[in-house]
């Protein structure tokens, strides 16, 4: 397992999950916690916030016992999968639309890996204005700085 | 097939991934990642081969695709025979995790940016400090 790298993880839509778990990145046995969660309408915000917490921070061993999944339903009831938590996790794929209800999350990640990329979902263009890592790459120089 | 019949509900319940990320360190303590793709060999790599070897052993028959690939394509969760538009949606998805690889690596990059924009910053004051 070590020699074969981090994975990719995603948040998203229906659409979104399907399509990147198509390009390959999926990982799912009875093991581990899977790579990737469908938000869906009645998705809860703690749910989103606990499984990108996970996936990233350093663990304080709060992962839980994983129970046998074979319904795919199952996949959205399970709480505390955490991604950041995760030390083989290297990137976070997350819609924007849905990174906009854990912002505070998002902006307490310091890190660079797990590198959290936020993308666009059919119903929800890119906004480079909202995105975490450039709000503070723009807030680089102080008016201070450039004199 | 219908709307519905693309979804999670289709999902396997094991999956291996395919795909994965490398770091890797320049001196300067700038990472980076790289695409890897997991799964031993591809049919065309191990198809002669395998074909020399039968021929030795005196077998003749033809070696199926299926046998050879490390892991399940998951084109298949949706059957056996898929619309043209959903391979074309997969090999989208395939580039755009190359995209998003190549992106993340630039974030990284940024973030390491600012990092040393910040010591050097700090240099810069503790020099005035120590010339005034």
């Amino acid at each position: 397992m070590a020699g074969r790298g981090k994975l990719i993880a995603v948040i998203g839509d229906e659409d979104t999950v399907t399509g990147f778990l198509l390009g390959g990145i999926g990982e799912l046995n009875k093991n581990r916690h899977p790579n990737f969660l469908v938000v869906e309408k009645d998705t809860t915000v703690n749910e989103i916030e606990d499984t990108f917490r996970a996936l990233g921070a350093f663990s304080a061993g709060e992962a839980e016992a994983s129970p046998d999944h074979h319904d795919p339903q199952l996949l959205n009831e399970t709480p505390n999968r955490q991604f950041l938590n995760r030390d083989d996790i290297g990137i976070i794929l997350i819609n924007q639309y849905i990174a906009e209800m854990v912002r505070h999350a998002l902006d307490a990640h310091q890190r660079s890996i797990p590198a959290v990329l936020e993308i666009p979902s059919k119903e929800h263009p890119y906004d480079a204005a909202k995105d975490s890592i450039l709000r503070r790459a723009r807030g680089m120089f102080t008016a201070e700085d450039l004199r | 097939m219908g709307a519905k019949s693309v979804g999670p509900l289709q999902y396997a319940s094991r999956m291996e991934p395919q795909v994965c990320v490398c770091t890797s360190e320049a001196q300067n303590g700038l990472q980076k990642f790289r695409v890897v793709r997991a799964g031993a060999q591809s049919p065309e790599e191990v198809g002669p081969r395998e074909a020399a070897l039968r021929r030795r052993k005196g077998l003749t028959r033809i070696p199926e695709p299926e046998v050879f690939s490390a892991s399940p394509n998951p084109l298949n969760w949706f059957g056996i025979l898929v619309p043209h538009s959903l391979r074309q949606a997969q090999a989208s998805f395939q580039e755009g995790l190359q995209l998003a690889v190549d992106m993340a690596s630039l974030q990284i990059h940024i973030n390491w940016g600012r990092s040393q924009l910040r010591g050097l910053q700090e240099k810069l004051k503790q020099l005035e400090l120590g010339a005034a």
